[in-house]
């Protein structure tokens, strides 16, 4: 199945490098979106469905970890797969978003990394 | 420091250019401010030269990068570098909030030494990830 992803994160170049990991993992991927801060995330999913969203934490406006609150409290996107992407990982944020069933990988990331969290997340068995 | 470059930016550090570029200016500079536990400053600088290849490199570019990219690419190397020193300094539990990075081409004085200081040479020229501590840490 080709992913819909939606990226979000306040740099354009790490938007760009997420999405060339993206590429490089292997996954099917038919479509990418982008999103600059959690407001714009919100309006893009809006209008646009999503298989998966890659969420940084640290963006001005709306940061990761309150759009990944709202995502969860909303019914349209209380099941989207996300994975948090971040420079800023302690063990007290990684295992809130445990508990927000998000993964999490830190940044800097290979693309086995973000394939391995992206097919746990899906469920899917890596051949 | 070095790790981050390596991972991020394929740059590697070459101690036998130190001598000759010791004294080269480092003019682009990359801020975030961090606070939780502590607040501070980490800043990352580097030669002008350095910045196509930085960036060039985290995109996977065949043509040099607009200069726009080339700032960007050095915030998130500070964000990067940043995010990695902080568990690292107070360990794994403890949570910050990292700031969006500065970025700018013509220096920043930050009016005092630095708490602490990593400097490397990479082929292109030096480059420097400086810590300041405390509330007013630098400007």
């Amino acid at each position: 199945m080709a992913l819909h992803v939606l990226i979000v994160d306040d740099s354009a170049v790490s938007r760009k490098m997420i999405a060339r990991t993206l590429e490089m993992s292997g996954l099917d991927i038919a479509v990418v979106h982008e999103a600059g801060d959690g407001n714009q995330a919100l309006e893009v999913l809006e209008h646009n469905w999503m298989d998966l969203a890659l969420v940084d934490i640290n963006m001005p406006n709306m940061n990761g970890e309150e759009l990944v609150m709202r995502l969860r409290a909303r019914p349209e996107t209380a099941m989207l797969p996300v994975v948090v992407v971040s420079t800023e990982g302690s063990e007290t944020r990684i295992a809130k978003m445990h508990t927000l069933g998000a993964e999490f990988v830190r940044k800097p990331f290979s693309p086995e990394g973000l394939r391995v969290a992206v097919m746990g997340l899906l469920g899917v068995e890596d051949a | 420091m070095s790790r981050t470059l390596e991972d991020l930016c394929l740059l590697y550090a070459m101690p036998e250019l130190e001598e000759r570029l010791k004294h080269a200016g480092m003019p682009a500079v990359a801020q975030v401010s961090f606070s939780g536990p502590a607040r501070g400053v980490l800043e990352v600088r580097v030669a002008a030269a350095v910045l196509p290849e930085l960036a060039g490199n985290m995109l996977g570019a065949m043509n040099a990068p607009s200069q726009e990219d080339q700032l960007d690419a050095l915030g998130e190397v500070a964000n990067v570098v940043c995010g990695n020193f902080l568990p690292v300094w107070r360990g794994a539990e403890a949570v910050f909030d990292i700031s969006a990075p500065v970025v700018c081409l013509e220096g920043m004085d930050a009016g005092r030494p630095p708490d602490g200081a990593v400097w490397l040479c990479l082929e292109q020229g030096p480059a420097e990830a400086r810590v300041y501590l405390g509330e007013h840490a630098a400007s």
